[in-house]
C-alpha cells in the first residue's frame, strides 16, 4: 500500500490524496467491527489508538506523500520553490476561484450550458450513485477529491481527469452492467456522443479539454 | 515491541520530520518572483 500510494504522489499530484483513500476505509472498517454502546468519544480514541498499534499501517500512510514531498525537494533545489507546480498556474492564466464558481459560470450563467458543466454534473451523479449502491466510500472519495481539484479553476481538465482517475471508469462499469438492455444501448449512444465531441475537440487542436 | 515494529515507527518518524522540513524550506518564497519573472512569465 505505502510502494503503491508513494508510486501515486510521484507521478501525479493528486495521488497525494490517496491518504484519505486509506482513511476513510479505516474508518469503514472499525464502523464493521465497533461496539454500538460506546460514546462517540471512547470510539474516536479507539479508533486512533487501534490504528496506531498498526505500524505496518503507519508506516505505509507515512509513505504515500513521499514521492510528492521528494518531488518539492528536486523542484526547490532546481528552481529555488517547492511549490512552483502550484505557483506556474499564474503562467496559465489560470485563477483559482472554487469549484462552485466554476460550475455556476458553466451551467447556471450560460444557455445552453456548457458541454463540460453538463459532463461535471454526469460524473458527479455517476459517482454518488455508485456511493449508495455499492458503498465504496473509500474509493470514490478520492475520485470526489480529485474532482474538486481539477475543477478549482475551471472545468477544462474534468474529462482527462475523471477517466484518467480509473475510479470513476470502475463505478461507470459497476453500474452499466445492472441495467436493462434498453438502458445500456441508450448509454452506449450517449457515450459514443461524448467520444464524437472529444474527437472534434481534439481535430480543432483543444488539446487542455482532450 | 519488537525490533520490525520499532523500526517501522523510526521510519515513519523520519518521514514525518522530512515533510516538515520540506514544507518549511518550500514556505521561503523570497526568490520566487525572480523565478517566475525570469523563467515562466518572460
Amino acid at each position: 500500500m505505502g510502494i503503491a500510494g508513494l508510486l501515486l504522489s510521484a507521478t501525479r499530484n493528486t495521488g497525494v490524496m490517496f491518504v484519505f483513500v486509506v482513511l476513510v476505509y479505516c474508518i469503514k472498517q472499525y464502523i464493521i467491527k465497533q461496539d454500538k454502546n460506546k460514546t462517540i468519544v471512547f470510539r474516536v480514541k479507539d479508533f486512533i489508538f487501534t490504528n496506531l498499534q498498526n505500524e505496518k499501517l503507519v508506516l505505509g500512510t507515512c509513505m504515500i506523500p513521499l514521492g510528492l514531498f521528494s518531488y518539492m525537494l528536486v523542484l526547490y533545489k532546481t528552481l529555488g520553490d517547492g511549490l512552483a507546480f502550484v505557483h506556474v498556474q499564474r503562467a496559465w492564466g489560470r485563477v483559482n476561484l472554487g469549484t462552485w464558481h466554476a460550475v455556476k459560470e458553466a451551467v447556471v450563467s450560460i444557455f445552453p450550458p456548457d458541454f463540460l458543466g453538463i459532463m461535471f454534473i454526469g460524473f458527479l451523479c455517476l459517482i454518488i450513485i455508485s456511493m449508495v449502491n455499492n458503498k465504496t466510500y473509500d474509493e470514490l472519495i478520492y475520485a470526489l477529491i480529485v474532482m474538486v481539484l481539477a475543477t478549482s479553476s475551471n472545468l477544462q481538465s474534468i474529462p482527462r481527469y475523471m477517466i484518467g482517475c480509473f475510479v470513476v471508469v470502475l463505478a461507470f462499469a459497476d453500474e452499466y452492467h445492472k441495467r436493462s438492455a434498453i438502458t445500456k444501448i441508450t448509454v452506449a449512444v450517449l457515450v459514443f456522443g461524448f467520444e464524437f465531441i472529444l474527437m472534434r475537440e481534439w481535430l480543432n487542436y483543444n488539446l487542455l479539454i482532450c | 515491541m519488537d525490533k520490525k515494529k520499532i523500526l517501522c515507527y523510526s521510519i515513519a518518524v523520519v518521514l514525518i520530520l522530512f515533510y516538515i522540513t520540506v514544507l518549511l524550506i518550500s514556505m521561503d518564497t523570497s526568490n520566487v518572483s525572480d523565478v517566475y519573472s525570469g523563467r515562466y512569465l518572460s
